[in-house]
């Protein structure tokens, strides 16, 4: 369960991100957050795993208040919290295998870190985590080698290898077309139903929101403008999300 | 696993089990090992002369008096106006590698036209391509230990020096320029009507210009460091009175010349970096 | 007594030249009006400026340094002399430049390693992208700057000192101007790297050694052992030098020879130096293309 209680965040440069955010989610929901760029969609993923601080209220997550969490124990907590990007984030040049392997790194003993030797049990489970996002004949392909959706695929099989129970997801159909796109929002869908992971989403093609999760929340300058089921939402309501401006599909961009 | 409904994918071929994928792994580690085993040979054979023979009976001294140099310097020589001074001698460094480094590149302009091959037929371009590897091969004290024979010690040797040595970089680096000419703009300038000197003034030069003053400019900076190294063979500058000073031992006048010297590197380096990025960007 | 004379009143001159080139420049930007009314400003060239400047730099220059290009052209016979000897080497001592070409190469085999060793995790902390500590990378920064002005000769010489002649000390010079090249060489490409992989391995929960060891190596990894070969091949060469300060290798040799005036001797020494030269640069040609 993920809580937010008036959480607000101001950045250095005075920028007030997310003001009075209040959210409850529980285990297994597939959640799609949809607003302009600025809005605050970021913030929100970022405040979760701590690689942003919040200046006001708490961020809970499992009964622990997240800014509690220092040092070890920080790093423990972001293990079970996975998260994917819109530029994947891979390791170019190392073989999609490598790149999942380093999921295992931050329970590693520092000379296994130092040169890189893994042991069966963990390249077999890295394997599974290949297969389970289906590209496991290019195991042994360099990451730059890979389509860009063949990449975000690898970038979720690192995800699952850390077996979380929340992945959350920044922008991550932005850089796809509109075929690659569906697939992969295809299996977030098939991942968040086999194995009950929590998915916050950001997105910007709200069309693509609307089909694939159970719960939309509109962010708009900071603040949460809607929180409920797909099929409830109104075009009134997206409007107010997108302050008037034409509400972007993945058919118009 | 083989749900797929007459997919592209199921026909190419039967679906990898996880199994079967650990089993195809590149087994890179043979390739590896024997790249370390390489490199610790290597590395265990150039340790095996080189043994720690321990401080000289004065090694300490000299360390700790280098050290103290450094940080208690002689500031009357720092700061003196005389010939013997370290502003002085900074400026008499400075000369040197200016006149080093003008001449020089003077000089490599002929021979690195001479040794392009997009100028040359090849036999002669890699004649004098040798010439200058000949050149460069000669370190430059040697060159100076051959020069004082006709200079004399002093600044003037490590002028003719320093010309000759940086003929060799210069040269090199012009040669990359000249082969990377765009001869196009020679064509236009050719239907226009041009004559040879002109293509050459109009089409040619300006291409050039940029690149080799910023070669000029990246050479000075290393015949500054290389003029007070060439001081230790007598050639002038800031090096000979520092090596003077290290053999007898006075640590203050030591710590003074580090500082000049320091003080000459960074200036330079600061303003060559500056103009560098300038010539790249503006004019 | 007629030199400084003369030269005083070309400096006077030159000077004299100078103002009025600046004169000229500072002007304001000439405006040319074309027939259709339309104008335009034509900034005032610093050529000018810059020519007088460059001949009055180079006046002071042969001032200072006593330079005449007529002892050149006079004992310019000597050199050639010199030159003819050195290019008749004498094939009967290549015996005797084996060992010290040995040493020379495990020499700057052995600093090259150990320099390059040390500098890669002194890059890392000096990296503004991964350690955010401002203090240590400005701090690292000026230590490794101050090592990289010093001459490698003035380093040898202290080493040669501190340690006793040999290939020690020479290995010691070695180690710490790689240091110093190499570390900079290397905190310049980590600042370049894609951040994206190493904020991935961050989220995922590792810490700041093993995020920059699993994500930013693999990308530096090559850029890397390129500055090491780089630094290796001018090793080779700078270690042959070193002798003369008593360092060990071949400069010993080459010192001997001079003092001899056996430049017979002398050019065998540069040959043999030349052909290893000439082969670490193909070997390492050879193994960059293989990097990338």
């Amino acid at each position: 369960m993920i809580e937010f209680k008036n959480v607000y965040k101001t950045y250095p440069n005075g920028f007030t991100a997310l003001k009075d955010v209040n959210l409850q989610i529980p285990q297994g929901e597939f959640v799609a957050i949809i607003g302009l760029s600025g809005a605050g969609k970021s913030t929100i993923l970022r405040c979760i795993n701590r690689m942003h601080d919040a200046t006001k209220g708490q961020v809970i997550v499992d009964d622990v208040d997240v800014s509690t969490l220092k040092g070890a124990a920080l790093r423990k907590f972001r293990r079970k919290v996975g998260m994917i990007f819109q530029s994947f984030n891979l390791v170019s040049r190392s073989t999609a295998l490598k790149t999942v392997l380093t999921a295992d790194v931050p329970e590693m003993p520092f000379w296994r870190v130092l040169l890189g030797i893994f042991t069966k049990e963990q390249k077999m489970r890295a394997l599974e985590s290949l297969d389970k996002v289906g590209i496991l004949d290019k195991a042994y392909t360099r990451c730059d080698q890979l389509s860009g959706g063949q990449q975000q695929r690898v970038a979720l099989a690192r995800t699952l290898n850390q077996n979380p129970s929340i992945i959350l997801a920044d922008e991550p159909v932005a850089s796809l077309d509109p075929i690659t796109a569906k697939q992969v929002m295809a299996d977030f869908v098939r991942i968040n139903k086999e194995y009950n992971i929590s998915i916050l989403l950001n997105i910007h093609h709200v069309d693509l929101a609307l089909k694939y999760c159970d719960r939309v929340i509109g962010v708009r300058a900071g603040k949460i403008v809607f929180d409920g089921p797909a099929s409830t939402i109104t075009q009134a309501q997206l409007d107010e999300v997108y302050n008037g401006t034409a509400v972007p599909t993945m058919d118009k961009g | 696993m083989k749900k797929k409904n007459g997919s592209v994918l199921e026909t190419l071929d039967h679906k990898l089990t996880v199994a079967e994928a650990y089993a195809l792994r590149p087994r890179k580690w043979v390739l590896y090992t024997v790249i370390v085993l390489i490199l610790a040979t290597l590395v265990g054979w150039s340790g095996s002369d080189v043994h720690f023979s321990g401080l000289t009976s004065t090694g300490s001294s000299v360390a700790r008096g280098v050290v103290s140099g450094i940080f208690h310097p002689d500031t009357s020589l720092m700061f003196g106006t005389g010939e013997t001074d370290v502003p002085y001698l900074l400026l008499q460094t400075i000369a040197i590698a200016i006149l080093g480094t003008l001449f020089g590149s003077i000089l490599a302009v002929p021979f690195a036209f001479l040794a392009s091959t997009n100028i040359m037929p090849r036999p002669i371009a890699y004649a004098f391509r040798v010439v200058i590897l000949l050149i460069r091969t000669i370190p430059s004290l040697v060159w100076a230990l051959m020069w004082i024979r006709v200079t004399g010690p002093g600044a003037a040797c490590g002028v003719i020096t320093q010309s000759v040595c940086s003929i060799g970089m210069i040269s090199k680096m012009y040669i990359t320029a000249i082969e990377d000419l765009d001869t196009k703009i020679l064509e236009s300038l050719d239907a226009m009507g041009c004559t040879p000197f002109q293509k050459i003034r109009y089409g040619v030069i300006p291409q050039l210009t940029a690149s080799f003053i910023s070669t000029t400019i990246y050479r000075f900076d290393i015949n500054l460091k290389d003029a007070t190294t060439l001081g230790i063979v007598a050639a002038g500058g800031i090096g000979s009175s520092l090596m003077q000073c290290l053999n007898s031992r006075r640590w203050a006048m030591v710590g003074s010349f580090v500082w000049g010297l320091m003080l000459l590197v960074v200036v330079i380096e600061f303003f060559s970096t500056k103009i560098r990025t300038r010539l790249a960007h503006g004019e | 007594m007629a030199n400084i004379f003369t030269y005083k009143h070309l400096l006077i001159g030159e000077l004299l030249v100078l103002a009025v080139a600046l004169v000229l420049t500072l002007r304001k930007p000439e405006v040319i009006t074309t027939k259709s009314g339309n104008t335009v400003s034509r900034p005032r060239s610093p050529m000018g400026v810059i020519c007088t400047l460059l001949v009055l730099a180079i006046t002071w220059a042969l001032h200072m340094t006593g330079f005449q290009i007529s002892v050149i052209i006079q004992k310019g016979e000597k050199i050639v002399a010199i030159l003819e000897k050195l290019f008749r080497p004498k094939w009967e001592f290549f015996p005797k430049v084996i060992a010290p070409l040995v040493d020379t190469i495990k020499m700057s085999i052995l600093g090259t390693v150990i320099g390059c060793a040390a500098a890669l995790p002194i890059a890392v902390l000096a990296s503004s992208n991964i350690d955010h500590n401002k203090f240590v990378v400005s701090l690292l920064r000026v230590i490794l700057g101050l090592i990289r002005t010093l001459p490698t000769l003035i380093i040898a010489l202290v080493c040669a000192l501190i340690f006793s002649l040999g290939t020690f000390a020479g290995t010691v010079a070695i180690s710490i101007f790689t240091f110093g090249i190499v570390a900079k060489m290397l905190y310049e490409s980590i600042e370049t790297i894609d951040m994206g992989p190493f904020e991935a391995m961050e989220a995922l929960g590792a810490n700041k050694f093993q995020a920059f060891w699993s994500a930013g190596v693999p990308q530096i990894l090559p850029v890397y052992l390129s500055h090491c070969l780089y630094c290796f091949e001018m090793n080779v060469r700078a270690s042959a030098i070193l002798g003369y300060v008593g360092a060990g290798g071949l400069g010993i040799t080459i010192n001997e020879r001079i003092g001899w005036r056996d430049y017979n001797g002398l050019g065998m020494v540069l040959l043999t130096l030349l052909v290893v030269v000439v082969s670490i640069e193909f070997l390492s040609e050879f193994l960059r293309k293989k990097l990338s």
